[in-house]
């Protein structure tokens, strides 16, 4: 029994020990918590407040950013129990308003970094969009030559020309439809993007290769428009419009983006790139625009129609112009079948080939406008009027209906003037 | 009138006295003297030179060796100052441009490995690193004010 009581206290007392020992290291620790230097509290404080500033201003990722902010909320609550001390050593500053201010820089840098990262992904994306462009483009260039090629190879044999032929004028206008897309696409997307932000992102890309380069592949679509039209001598008219056209169509768009893109992808070298991609341009004009016009000239003159010579759009107009004024003036003095002829074939190529097929292109070439098209319609009708042969039906039925009067007239004024008999007879 | 001439005469011929002034510094200035050994706290503009410390602690003046001076003014409106191997907490009263000193506390032999004041009222509390604190009075160490 003694025994167990002896036990018992021993246990108490160990436990006591413990508790104390326990109590001691707390009070030790918590006086080791107090014995804080204030002035080194707040040269701690300022000194992790201007590098937390410090690391707002260099942070290049929506990552670091939001490492930067969770430093900066552990800051807070190190320092926050300090909040009297910092008041007074920061006045007029306020903690509080330190610590607004830091988050606040840290929000802004974070929300830019978003942005960037976004129109970094944006620029990624698009580059890859251009690199497929380029394949699609190389496809349809290969398939078109081939065509074209075999289009050699079988000529003579009719039969299958005729199919070959189609295939061909629409792996044309596959193609061009196809880079009216590039260019729209183009323009849609990097009209939109923030220079600012892309530049050192597209910068670095650029200097990589030409893959997934917007301007190279301006560039290439222009030599390759340039290779082709010299490589395709069959191209018809509509076509040839429809190129021109095009060209005109990334023309624009280069005026409008150019400098945008030149600073995104050559920002280093942007002279050079300018005058590569605007040399490019201007030679597929140049080519695209003399083949086009001689087209233009030819048709015409495969139905005997002497236009004359014209090397643009406006050359067309005032030829076209020229040439149905004089008609009309001819026609004022004497019209005659040949005359009418003249302008039946006229009328004809007008109506069902340049309204029909060439009117849009022509407009999107800015070769010609509506209202072009419109005076020229107006003059064509106006011939149309006076070589129109006369007409004499109407003086025959006139002719006729005055001897019918006639003979009514007569027929009546003859029963009213015979006697009547049946009251003798009667 | 008498008593308003009366009122009037006080206020002009007796000094104006405005009393529960709390004149506690919350944190204290760590200043370093110049080579002439003056320091000058740019929160408060208080300029002093060091010197007269400096050779009550170490009877040297040839040149300045305190390094920082650790200053801060208790809410009685008294200055405590020390340094970096001082073995005392100069309490100084300030009076017509001069600190006369108050007391001398003597903290250790050692001298002040890491001295720190903090504001804590009533007290002036002296920390040497993390090892020890003092609360300090103008009068001397807590409960061994002599």
């Amino acid at each position: 029994m003694d025994i167990r009581i002896y036990n018992k206290t021993k246990r108490i007392a160990a436990l006591l020990l413990f508790l104390m020992v326990g109590a001691s290291l707390t009070l030790q620790a918590q006086a080791q918590q107090t014995q804080q230097s204030d002035y080194q509290i707040v040269q701690s404080f300022k000194k992790t407040y201007d590098n937390l500033n410090q690391q707002i201003d260099q942070a290049t990722s929506v990552d670091q950013i939001n490492s930067v902010i969770t430093d900066i909320n552990n800051f807070d609550t190190k320092y926050s129990s300090h909040k009297q001390l910092l008041d007074n050593a920061l006045y007029p500053k306020t903690y509080d308003q330190e610590i607004q201010n830091l988050k606040q820089r840290a929000s802004t840098t974070a929300s830019r970094l978003k942005v960037l990262q976004s129109q970094s992904q944006k620029l990624a994306e698009l580059n890859q969009e251009v690199a497929n462009y380029s394949q699609q483009l190389q496809a349809l260039n290969s398939k078109t030559d081939s065509l074209g090629n075999l289009m050699h190879r079988m000529s003579g044999r009719n039969a299958h020309m005729s199919r070959l032929i189609a295939e061909y004028r629409k792996s044309i206008k596959e193609r061009n439809n196809f880079i009216s897309s590039v260019i729209d696409s183009l323009f849609i997307t990097y009209k939109n993007l923030k220079l600012s932000s892309v530049k050192s992102e597209a910068g670095k890309k650029s200097q990589i290769g030409a893959n997934g380069n917007a301007l190279k592949l301006i560039e290439n679509i222009a030599n390759n428009n340039t290779n082709f039209i010299d490589s395709h001598p069959t191209l018809t008219t509509a076509e040839y419009l429809k190129m021109d056209a095009v060209q005109k169509q990334f023309s624009d768009m280069w005026n409008k983006l150019g400098d945008k893109l030149v600073k995104i992808f050559a920002p280093n070298n942007q002279t050079k790139a300018r005058n590569d991609v605007e040399q490019a341009l201007n030679k597929w004009q140049s080519k695209v625009s003399n083949y086009t016009w001689k087209a233009v000239a030819a048709t015409f003159k495969e139905q005997n129609i002497d236009l004359g010579s014209f090397k643009n759009g406006s050359g067309f107009y005032s030829s076209l112009k020229n040439y149905l004024d004089n008609a009309i003036k001819r026609s004022r003095q004497h019209a005659d079948d040949q005359e009418y002829n003249k302008f039946q074939t006229f009328s004809s190529l007008w109506n069902d080939t340049v309204k029909t097929q060439w009117a849009d292109n022509l407009v999107k070439a800015n070769a010609m406008t509506y209202q072009d098209i419109a005076t020229i319609d107006q003059k064509v009708s106006t011939w149309g009027q006076l070589t129109q042969p006369k007409s004499y039906a109407m003086f025959i039925y006139l002719g006729i209906a005055i001897i019918i009067i006639i003979i009514l007239a007569f027929m009546l004024y003859r029963a009213k003037s015979t006697p009547d008999t049946s009251d003798d007879k009667g | 009138m008498t008593a308003g001439l009366l009122l009037f005469v006080t206020a002009c011929s007796s000094s104006l006295v405005i009393k529960k002034v709390n004149f506690a510094q919350p944190l204290e200035s760590v200043l370093t003297p110049n080579n002439n050994g003056m320091v000058k706290d740019v929160r408060d503009g208080l300029k002093f030179n060091v010197m007269p410390l400096q050779y009550a602690e170490t009877k040297d003046t040839s040149s300045v060796t305190t390094q920082d001076v650790h200053l801060i003014r208790g809410h009685e409106g008294y200055y405590y100052v020390t340094a970096k191997g001082y073995k005392d907490v100069f309490v100084m009263a300030p009076s017509d441009g001069t600190l006369k000193l108050k007391k001398k506390i003597h903290i250790n032999d050692q001298g002040l490995q890491n001295p720190a004041f903090n504001q804590r009222a009533p007290y002036i509390q002296l920390l040497n690193g993390s090892s020890a604190s003092y609360d300090l009075t103008k009068d001397g160490i807590k409960g061994k004010e002599k």
